[in-house]
């Protein structure tokens, strides 16, 4: 029992000594999933060569380019403005007449942990596009998270 | 975890089982089954000292400071109170800064484990098992929550404030010596349960004041802690 002391103590710096882990093991990336599909069967299509690249609010094209003749690609991920409630994506297949893709859509604060913070997850709200190459736009999955699912099919 | 939590309610309950046959064997050899009555034997105050070495280890990042008060029912049931005050100030590792303080309290039953071959022993030793219920409500604050973007250039930095309500379970285990006459010294190991989780998303508090970290486990706790007999009826 006199020991009692000494052994507690010993505990207690022992188990203060045990560190919480503060490494981040959770994807933070959010991005809106794009698939492209043959408008008659449905079934994926995989383009030679493909461009995109976003334009910010003054409808100027960002400088970097998303994807730059990117080939054999099927589908593409998006990052959306967490500032802004609107896209403006240009997308260009092969050499064909360049598309504009539209997207509006909900912000949410989302918390993950104290390692990794919080990310801003987005819903889907509507989705437009012109017509040159696209023949519609399908809303597959609105809410666009840290979740590898599709959000939209792109219909060709 | 599920495992744990299993075999100490079942060790718990065969405590219970076992103070209340070990009871009623006495009242059965006394004859009179409704001779036993509720005694009030003791009243014993308690104060933790472990924080002013862990607080020093912690390095101010949480602290925690509390205070029990214990009651001795039939030399067997011990009732008990605890009241303290904790708080955590930490830069976490995605860079947002925890700050939040609050008064805890929790109530509870312990059982003494230990048989005393005589009557009216010269010291009172225990070995107490039992469990707890605790609760907090307090406001905290998260600073400097980023969330940059490097394609589109954007870097938002939000501070918000949250209140929370905490409920959770505690299954305790501690020892007190009695060093002289109503002086006691001993410790508390205890396992915490949440009982009370946040939305998927919504954010929670990093520490909670009688809790502890809060992650998606359990939490032990320790106590060391020097008690005085306020009153004594033997």
């Amino acid at each position: 029992m006199r020991r009692l002391p000494i052994i507690f103590m010993l505990l207690i710096i022992i188990c203060s000594a045990c560190k919480q882990d503060e490494t981040c093991r959770e994807s933070k990336q959010v991005f809106l999933h794009v698939g492209f599909f043959e408008s008659v069967s449905n079934k994926a299509v995989l383009i030679d060569s493909l461009t995109v690249f976003a334009l910010d609010q003054e409808g100027s094209a960002m400088d970097s380019i998303l994807y730059n003749n990117q080939k054999n690609v099927s589908k593409i991920n998006l990052p959306l403005n967490k500032e802004e409630q609107a896209c403006l994506f240009v997308i260009q297949l092969n050499d064909l007449p360049q598309d504009t893709l539209f997207v509006l859509y909900e912000n949410t604060d989302y918390f993950i942990s104290y390692p990794c913070g919080m990310i801003i997850t987005h819903k889907l709200d509507t989705v437009r596009s012109t017509h040159h190459i696209i023949k519609d736009v399908k809303m597959v999955y609105k809410n666009i998270n840290t979740t590898d699912v599709q959000h939209l099919q792109v219909l060709l | 975890m599920y495992n744990i939590y299993k075999y100490c309610f079942s060790l718990l309950i065969a405590c219970c089982v076992v103070s209340i046959l070990s009871a009623q064997e006495n009242e059965i050899s006394n004859d009179s089954i409704f001779k036993k009555k509720v005694v009030f034997n003791s009243l014993r105050l308690d104060l933790d000292v472990s924080p002013a070495l862990t607080t020093f280890l912690n390095k101010g990042e949480t602290y925690s400071f509390e205070t029990g008060i214990q009651a001795e029912i039939n030399k067997r049931f011990y009732p008990i109170i605890e009241l303290g005050y904790g708080g955590g100030n930490k830069l976490t590792g995605s860079g947002i800064r925890y700050k939040g303080d609050a008064l805890f309290y929790r109530a509870g039953m312990d059982f003494n484990l230990l048989k005393s071959k005589s009557e009216n022993p010269v010291y009172n030793n225990l070995f107490l098992f039992g469990v707890r219920l605790g609760y907090t409500y307090f406001d905290y604050e998260l600073q400097n929550i980023s969330f940059a973007d490097n394609f589109w250039g954007t870097n938002i930095t939000k501070d918000l404030d949250g209140t929370s309500s905490n409920f959770w379970f505690e299954i305790a285990a501690g020892v007190r010596v009695e060093l002289y006459k109503n002086l006691y010294i001993g410790w508390t190991v205890r396992i915490k349960n949440m009982l009370t989780k946040p939305d998927e998303g919504t954010f929670k508090p990093w520490y909670v004041p009688g809790y502890g970290i809060d992650g998606d486990t359990s939490v032990w706790g320790f106590n060391y802690v020097v008690g005085y007999k306020i009153l004594n009826k033997k």
